[in-house]
């Protein structure tokens, strides 16, 4: 048989896709006891660093295997990812869905399957059989974004407000949960706010804007969703317009550094890792029979409110 | 006595038609701002066009290079991964090395993109679509991959001063841009290249038989198109002096709109500077304007849609008035 050109092309393309195999593979033969599924929204984003951290220190720990799924984000995704697991008949599932309502379906399958489900981080909706929620309440979030605003600017005042990407369920429920604490304890009003999409371009945008909405007076502070606002607040400090406080969401290093310069007044520190710890912590323990450790309906993790009085005591949650 | 009044008229008309041919869009953008200015006394006032032209200068540089590559018939989707890219590797430099190194990095490195971009395109035959998305993504997934989607923390405070200083009343973004402007202007009307591009761009054949190399032109606007994608990126990171892997992801379609928005065909071979600087200023404008007038966030992108599509058909109509 002639051998051409194009027959050896195939080939060797065949060989190279031969050779690249078995890196794939897994070659972790030592049998663990328990194989836990964990499902996470989206891999790529910088918060869930410290969670897959969290994930993986416990899996050593207690010397289990998590199998880290990654959902990109879209909930079809994760619903596949969900469905392979299933399929695989995981010991146990750790989810974290980025829509609660629409991963409901799949969770309904993955029980009556007869595999137990966590939900971390993020919760899943009414309807579907879920051990425990592990995570902080993004409600209670806004809650306590509430209570340092109150702290920074006092009884009364007028802030302005810059929100995550809208339809998040982070973005929804933050500013609730601060609207709430607001109307109930204190006359703060929110006079102006904007969506700047967790973006550090779009939130100075929007700080500015705000600044040069409000003269000297009309404004005491800018609250953000999230850590982008420290880049307005660099800018206001530039401008003599330090009589502004600002306040952000989530504790990364440059959040830090700004509340020790003292160009941010606090944020609210929503630490990812001791989630993702916890989760494989309480999948041991409910695979090993010890069901009574579990907390539940929810296990909030505290959130607490980081200043210049305690920020020494508080590493970053992470990018330290 | 009789002509020459009819020649006048005839003047008139034709100069008249050819204000509103040219200048449309600038019109259009002018009656918002007027309207604005009277409106708002927070917006004419001089701090915030100053901010204006700060907070819009990425995408006037940007969409520079986004003309170039529209005009020699293509366009490009990375240039969101690009300005990730220059701004991760930049940052990265930052901490291991120096600020100027760090700077030069990112900038070839948005070149190299660019060139890869114009091979895929020309000598490839791959078309402008598939190859800028394809290239896009690889840049972003690699970027994901080399940091683990993890910002770039703890750069040198000296760096903001690009993104957050001015030289007198302006600030150096905007300083940048106006550079780049000028640049984009020159290679356009005053450079045998330019020349070239808009012939590239206007008949791909006849300028082949013309004796243009058509690759080379191609290769060499996309990779100018990467440079200005990358100085983007350089500037981001100044603003949050955060190398961010994720940074920039809606860009493309933006500056894309921007170029569009400005007066230039999706066709090739025509356009000119006026398109990227009137198509900033007016997406710039409506958002600055939406945020003084109080706006509530969940109506802007619907009110900015609206505005944009009422602004470009007010033209198309003044402009098919402008002719009949």
């Amino acid at each position: 048989m002639k051998i051409t050109n194009k027959f050896k092309l195939y080939i060797i393309a065949g060989l190279l896709v031969g050779l690249l195999l078995p890196f794939s593979a897994n070659f972790d033969v030592e049998a663990q006891e328990y194989t836990i599924g964990a499902m996470v929204w989206d891999t790529t984003v910088p918060f869930y660093t410290n969670y897959l951290n969290g994930l993986k220190d416990a899996a050593d720990e207690y010397d289990v295997e998590v199998l880290i799924k990654n959902g990109q984000g879209e909930l079809n995704q994760e619903i596949s990812v969900l469905k392979q697991f299933i399929a695989q008949d995981v010991d146990l599932m750790i989810v974290t869905p980025s829509d609660a309502e629409g991963i409901v379906p799949v969770v309904k399958q993955a029980n009556k399957a007869g595999i137990p489900v966590i939900a971390a981080n993020n919760n899943i909706g009414e309807g579907a059989e879920v051990l425990t929620y592990v995570g902080a309440d993004d409600y209670r979030f806004g809650w306590q974004h509430g209570k340092l605003v109150e702290q920074a600017i006092g009884n009364t005042g007028k802030i302005a407000y810059i929100m995550g990407h809208l339809g998040t369920s982070a973005q929804i429920k933050r500013k609730n949960g601060l609207q709430d604490y607001l109307d109930e304890n204190t006359d703060i009003e929110i006079v102006s706010s904007v969506a700047a999409d967790w973006k550090y371009s779009k939130a100075l945008a929007a700080t500015q804007d705000f600044l040069s909405k409000y003269p000297k007076g009309d404004l005491d502070a800018i609250v953000s969703q999230g850590p982008e606002g420290v880049a307005g607040a660099r800018y206001a400090v530039k401008n003599g317009r330090e009589e502004v406080k600002f306040i952000t969401g989530d504790y990364p290093a440059d959040v830090r550094k700004a509340i020790k310069e003292g160009k941010v007044y606090g944020t609210v520190n929503q630490n990812p890792y001791p989630q993702g710890f916890l989760a494989v912590e309480y999948a041991y323990k409910w695979l090993s029979g010890k069901k009574g450790f579990l907390v539940t309906p929810n296990a909030y993790l505290y959130l607490p409110l980081v200043t210049e009085e305690n920020v020494e005591a508080y590493p970053p949650a992470w990018g330290g | 006595m009789e002509l020459a009044e009819n020649l006048r008229n005839l003047r008139k008309s034709v100069s008249f038609k050819l204000l509103i041919r040219r200048y449309g869009m600038l019109i259009v953008f002018l009656v918002i701002a007027i309207s604005l200015s009277l409106y708002s006394p927070a917006f004419r006032s001089m701090s915030n066009l100053v901010n204006i032209l700060q907070q819009n200068a990425v995408y006037a540089i940007v969409a520079c290079g986004m003309l170039l590559m529209i005009i020699v018939g293509g366009f490009d989707l990375s240039v969101g991964a690009v300005a990730a890219l220059s701004n991760v590797t930049a940052a990265y430099i930052f901490k291991i090395s120096s600020i100027p190194l760090g700077i030069v990095g990112g900038l070839l490195l948005g070149v190299l993109v660019g060139v890869f971009n114009g091979i895929l395109i020309s000598k490839a035959k791959i078309n402008p679509f598939v190859a800028t998305l394809g290239s896009s993504t690889l840049v972003r997934g690699l970027l994901f991959v080399s940091t683990n989607a993890e910002p770039v923390y703890g750069l040198p405070s000296g760096y903001t001063v690009i993104g957050m200083g001015s030289i007198g009343p302006i600030p150096i973004t905007t300083v940048i841009a106006g550079l780049v402007i000028l640049l984009t202007l020159v290679i356009l009307h005053y450079t045998l290249f330019g020349h070239h591009i808009y012939s590239v761009g206007g008949n791909e054949e006849a300028a082949r038989l013309a004796g243009i190399n058509v690759d080379r032109i191609k290769i060499a606007t996309y990779g100018i198109g990467g440079f200005f994608a990358a100085l983007g990126g350089l500037i981001l990171l100044s603003q949050s002096n955060i190398g961010q892997p994720a940074v920039a992801d809606g860009l493309p379609l933006t500056i894309i709109a921007i170029v569009v928005i400005g007066g230039t065909p999706l066709t090739g071979g025509v356009g000119n500077i006026s398109a990227p600087i009137i198509g900033t200023l007016m997406l710039g404008v409506i958002s600055n304007g939406l945020n003084l007038l109080n706006a509530s966030p969940y109506w802007k992108p619907a009110l900015t849609g609206l505005i944009v599509i009422l602004a470009v058909a007010s033209e198309r109509y003044w402009a098919q008035q402008g002719e009949n």
